[in-house]
């Protein structure tokens, strides 16, 4: 599975790209997608050139150019060469991202104030590493225009934008003093995502869309303070991407004593569901959840037998499983269960010789 | 309705493909009689054929050769010589006769490229002076066989296309003019490939890669052989990345920016626009789950409409507009065929590819006609419109 579309409803409203030239017109009833077009990125780095385009890619020696050098040794480009302690000068530059200048537009506007949802999509070459950090900035620095702002879906970008797992953040923490009012969090992409002290009252849903979850960020979740969480999505991936999530780093998660008005537990996409499925079988938090989305993964058989040996299954109004690899049996005995099951989208595993591969949705 | 019938139609093509049975059809349900076929072969054996076979006055309908190897062999012969004075891969008459083609793989583009370019050298000089009609001229079907050069053209004209890179040699040239042009996601085309051989859609961030491609590599006694796959192989280790990219590259490649394409129904899309006599005709959608989005490699298609009821009025007129801007520039052929991809906030659009020979489209009428068919009901007009200049 890829990403091949974007949003077309968010928080419950249908999506529109923010046109400044025609203004908020329906504040309430359209949420609006702040995007930056492909070709208005490119035209605002040619303007900038060269500072900007060389440290798009060359900002550290860990950077694209650096390993392209290591792998074979190859010369860094003259761009990189040339200026080669230029760090981060975008840092102490003004902040003149064509996504803080839409924004700022946006912002501008006085129905901005009603808003209750907002998209961010592509916020300009986030495939190559440009990292929402300026468009976190400048949510928090237009804040106070923004104070009925409810839901917020940061990265809205497609695979025809960005490979999932390359869509880059940073510390995200400023956020919550800035828009405490949200119920709604929901990101997509984990690169150097930061969660930091994830304090928010009123939040109900948090959503983290990745094609690998690191243990750091899944940790900042645990801690985090939601006392009113109702629905909670991870979506672990793979290690290839990051994911380095083991079942027991999920176990705080599980012991269910985190998050006591969580009813929607997704944890999906996960290389490591069919683990999952043994250690989730008797955990305690089965017994106050509804539903339980393990879905987007790589269940085999083996993980739907230790599902199905559990009693806590059976309690549930929900299990979702959709892209599976399960056999016609094992889906048979998942109907049988007299629950709602979803087990669309079985998928066939890859067979090379003695190897057998089933890949999560989200292995792009 | 009375279509010139005094105008004898000669198709060059291949009279077993079944392109030219349908438009054969076409005359035929028009009441026309049938057009006079020379194949590639018969050119091939004799150059002066042309000038035997053609009356003064006549159209000349220029087809795809198709996918028989008898006729690549041709066009390889053809390009012997050529491809003998420049560097690159390439077969000598002897290798040519000698060769059995595996199934799939990818054979010296280049020099079939100068093979095929030199018979439509050849049909335009033997045509010389007889007042013939070309539906699509030789010369706009060579530019066409080079992405290059059809670049060039509309960028020249100022037709929107992805930015380009210029010629690459190799994966470490590529990577460096990715990194001047700040450009981390690039098509890489075959210059000569069609039906999306040889392309990958390379993405590069952080020192990682992700190659979406068309191309199976196979080691075979030392020696790297490319196979045309409709699996679209993904590549991510960095040294597989770089033997494809050089691979490929040692057959002349065109780069250009990936530029994201609009997301319709959960797909990515690009959309094929068959242009005929200078209007935009039939249109096809095609929806992938992968950013190569042809129909053969297991893209779904669709009517425009899903992508056009995204699309603002203006947005929709100007992609038309392009469309017959881009029929002119080329010199008003009866049908051009163009790939083009609507930017995700489905407010602009780029031209991917122009095809000469992108009307074998089965299933699809316009105005109640086929892709065939509409070209035939519109012959007349079209010749009694005024040619335009052809292009370089």
């Amino acid at each position: 599975m890829s990403i091949d579309e974007n949003l077309s409803t968010f928080a419950g409203k249908p999506v529109r790209d923010y046109d400044p030239e025609q203004g908020i017109r329906d504040p309430t009833g359209t949420v609006y997608r702040l995007r930056i077009a492909y070709d208005d990125y490119d035209n605002y780095l040619n303007a900038r050139k060269p500072a900007k385009r060389s440290a798009v890619s060359a900002g550290e020696s860990t950077g694209f150019w650096g390993n392209v050098a290591r792998l074979f040794g190859a010369k860094p480009p003259a761009t990189a060469n040339q200026q080669p302690a230029a760090a981060e000068p975008e840092e102490q530059a003004p902040d003149d991202e064509p996504f803080v200048e839409l924004l700022a537009q946006f912002t501008a506007d006085f129905a901005a104030r009603d808003v209750p949802a907002l998209v961010v999509g592509d916020w300009g070459q986030a495939g190559a590493m440009n990292d929402s950090c300026s468009a976190v900035r400048a949510l928090v620095a237009h804040a106070d225009r923004l104070p009925n702002l409810r839901a917020l879906f940061l990265g809205d970008i497609m695979m025809e934008e960005s490979e999932m797992s390359w869509i880059t953040h940073g510390d995200l923490s400023p956020l919550y003093a800035a828009f405490p009012r949200l119920e709604h969090l929901q990101i997509r992409g984990a690169e150097k995502l930061s969660l930091g002290d994830l304090t928010l009252p009123g939040l109900k849903t948090l959503i983290i869309e990745s094609g690998g979850l690191g243990s750091k960020v899944v940790q900042q979740v645990f801690e985090a303070n939601l006392p009113n969480l109702e629905h909670l999505e991870l979506w672990l991936g793979t290690d290839d991407y990051g994911g380095d999530t083991t079942v027991e780093d999920l176990e705080p998660l599980l012991d269910g004593v985190l998050f006591p008005k969580l009813s929607y537990l997704g944890l999906r996409d996960y290389e490591s569901v069919d683990a999952l499925a043994q250690a989730i079988g008797s955990a305690p938090i089965l017994d106050r959840i509804k539903v339980l989305d393990l879905s987007l993964g790589n269940l085999s058989d083996e993980g739907g037998e230790a599902l199905l040996a559990s009693p806590k299954i059976r309690q549930l109004e929900k299990l979702d499983l959709h892209h599976h690899y399960l056999s016609d049996d094992m889906i048979a005995k998942f109907k049988a269960l007299g629950i709602e099951v979803d087990l669309s989208e079985r998928q066939e595993a890859d067979e090379d010789g003695d190897e057998i591969y089933r890949y999560i949705a989200v292995s792009e | 309705m009375t279509v010139t019938s005094t105008a004898p139609i000669v198709i060059l093509g291949n009279p077993a493909e079944n392109r030219t049975a349908f438009f054969q059809q076409a005359l035929q349900a028009r009441g026309l009689p049938p057009a006079e076929v020379i194949s590639y072969l018969d050119l091939a054996a004799d150059l002066e054929l042309p000038a035997k076979v053609l009356s003064a006055g006549g159209v000349v309908r220029i087809e795809s050769p198709g996918r028989d190897f008898a006729y690549y062999r041709q066009m390889l012969r053809c390009g012997a010589e050529a491809a003998a004075r420049e560097e690159g891969p390439r077969l000598s008459p002897r290798e040519i006769e000698d060769y059995t083609p595996r199934k799939g793989e990818l054979l010296f583009p280049r020099q079939w490229y100068l093979g095929f370019r030199a018979l439509l050298e050849q049909m335009e000089r033997a045509t010389a002076g007889r007042n013939l009609r070309f539906t699509i001229s030789p010369d706009a079907v060579a530019v066409m066989f080079c992405k290059r050069q059809t670049h060039r053209v509309l960028r020249d004209a100022g037709l929107p296309v992805p930015a380009t890179l210029g010629p690459v040699s190799g994966f470490d040239e590529l990577l460096a003019a990715m990194e001047r042009a700040g450009m981390p996601r690039v098509f890489v085309k075959l210059a000569h490939g069609s039906a999306a051989s040889g392309t990958v859609a390379l993405a590069a961030s952080n020192g990682r890669f992700q190659a979406y491609s068309t191309v199976e590599m196979v080691e075979d006694g030392g020696q790297l052989l490319l196979f045309n796959s409709r699996r679209q192989p993904q590549y991510r280790d960095p040294a597989q990345v770089k033997r494809l990219i050089d691979a490929l590259c040692r057959h002349r490649t065109h780069v250009e920016a990936w530029v994201p394409k609009a997301g319709v129904d959960g797909c990515t899309c690009d959309l094929r626009v068959l242009v005929i006599n200078g209007e935009p005709a039939h249109a096809v959608l095609r929806k992938s789950h992968t950013p190569i989005t042809n129909l053969h490699l297991g893209g779904q298609r669709d009517t425009a409409e899903p992508l056009r009821a995204r699309m603002s009025p203006a947005a929709w007129a100007a992609l038309e507009e392009t469309c017959r801007k881009t029929a002119a520039l080329f010199g008003h052929p009866l049908q051009v065929a163009l790939d083009i991809a609507v930017t995700p906030d489905f407010r602009r659009h780029y031209v991917l590819e122009v095809n000469a020979f992108g009307d074998l489209l089965q299933g699809i009428t316009h105005e109640g006609l086929t892709t065939y068919e509409q070209q035939v009901e519109a012959l007349e007009g079209w010749m009694d419109g005024v040619p335009c200049p052809v292009v370089e």
